[in-house]
């Protein structure tokens, strides 16, 4: 369904159903593309101002899609609706592992139909530690070391939490030594999941086991409090000053 | 008699040990047990509504619990030489076992720093 939302934009020369299907796929340059020979057609060729179109091959029948694809950009879908569905962040303390990692997360989320932005670099933490160079003294004599944390930011946008889910296994599954994950996920709620929450907070003192077996006051401070206020040297000084014992709130 | 320096048994950490890392160790626990009894009595003892009398007596109080329950005598040590001066809080090691560590290449991230 996605993939044929998708595939109109792509071309006025015909629909595909699977965006990775090399059968469906016309073999044939834009007309803004120069025609390939064999002799350069081991290099690139995506010079000219259009963007990179996978329904038209700019290689040799039988040459790979996602294989060429890896050539140029990532390619996006559109953001449409602008519901934001997830942020991803990356953090590592080196940019190459993550950045390649960032290259692949973008092309899975193309080919699952997740519209993205960025990556977005966000502020690198540096961290500095002075320490004397010598195990005794001579403290003049120092050495300066740092650690540098990278980050960025992926925005997933107008997709369903079954595609994200999906996406985040990939990246699960795939992921880079020395590159941190982390996620925010958005789910849509109907009005009606509203309506069905007030109806639930009116019954929870009645119905809800778990909240009913809850001590009534869980700090464990005051209750530590009320049990020595309540023990009898105390009760002692409470009853002889003032009477009557002072609550511990 | 009994050991009047541990006279509860706990478990020792994993890695370096030595008499003070033991210590602090043990210290460490002691402490974490009593957190909650401690911060009653200091309320009890510190909360002007309450009548001197029983104020007094949480003071007094206080005052008898031993000394391993109290958060002031923990300090950090090195987990790599059981050193407690210029410890580094990220790596939890000290000047020299950071530096030979992070020459060494052994800290993920850590380089030397130019600037």
């Amino acid at each position: 369904m996605i993939a044929g939302r998708f595939a109109s934009r792509y071309t006025g020369l015909r629909h595909s159903t699977r965006l990775l299907s090399t059968t469906s796929r016309v073999f044939q340059q834009s007309p803004t593309q120069t025609p390939l020979t064999k002799k350069n057609s081991s290099k690139v060729n995506n010079t000219s101002s259009s963007p990179y179109n996978p329904q038209v091959l700019s290689k040799e029948p039988g040459f790979p899609v996602n294989v060429e694809a890896i050539y140029h950009e990532p390619l996006r879908h559109e953001i449409k609706h602008k519901c934001l569905a997830a942020e991803v962040y990356f953090k590592s303390y080196g940019i190459q592992n993550m950045d390649f990692f960032i290259d692949f997360a973008l092309r899975a989320a193309y080919y699952l139909g997740i519209p993205i932005s960025g990556p977005k670099p966000l502020p690198t933490k540096t961290e500095d530690w002075t320490v004397i160079r010598a195990p005794f003294v001579k403290s003049k004599s120092k050495e300066n070391f740092e650690r540098k944390t990278h980050k960025r930011l992926i925005k997933a946008w107008d997709a369903n939490p079954e595609v994200i889910d999906l996406w985040f296994a990939i990246l699960n599954k795939y992921s880079m030594p020395g590159v941190g994950i982390k996620t925010n996920v958005f789910v849509q709620e109907s009005l009606s999941a509203l309506k069905e929450l007030e109806g639930a907070a009116f019954d929870i003192d009645d119905k809800s086991p778990y909240l009913k077996n809850q001590p009534e006051n869980a700090d464990p401070v005051a209750q530590r409090i009320s049990e020595i206020l309540n023990s009898s040297e105390y009760k002692k000084g409470l009853y002889e000053t003032v009477g009557k014992p002072v609550s511990s709130s | 008699m009994g050991n009047f320096r541990f006279p509860i048994k706990v478990k020792n950490p994993v890695g370096f040990l030595n008499t003070r890392i033991i210590r602090d160790n043990f210290k460490r626990q002691q402490v974490a047990d009593h957190e909650v009894t401690v911060t009653a009595l200091k309320f009890i003892s510190r909360n002007t509504l309450l009548p001197a009398r029983v104020r007094l007596e949480a003071q007094l109080q206080l005052a008898t619990m031993p000394n391993y329950t109290r958060e002031a005598q923990i300090k950090n040590r090195c987990v790599e030489s059981g050193n407690s001066h210029s410890v580094n809080r990220a790596f939890r090691l000290c000047r020299q076992q950071f530096r030979e560590r992070a020459r060494g290449g052994d800290l993920p991230g850590v380089k030397k720093g130019v600037w």
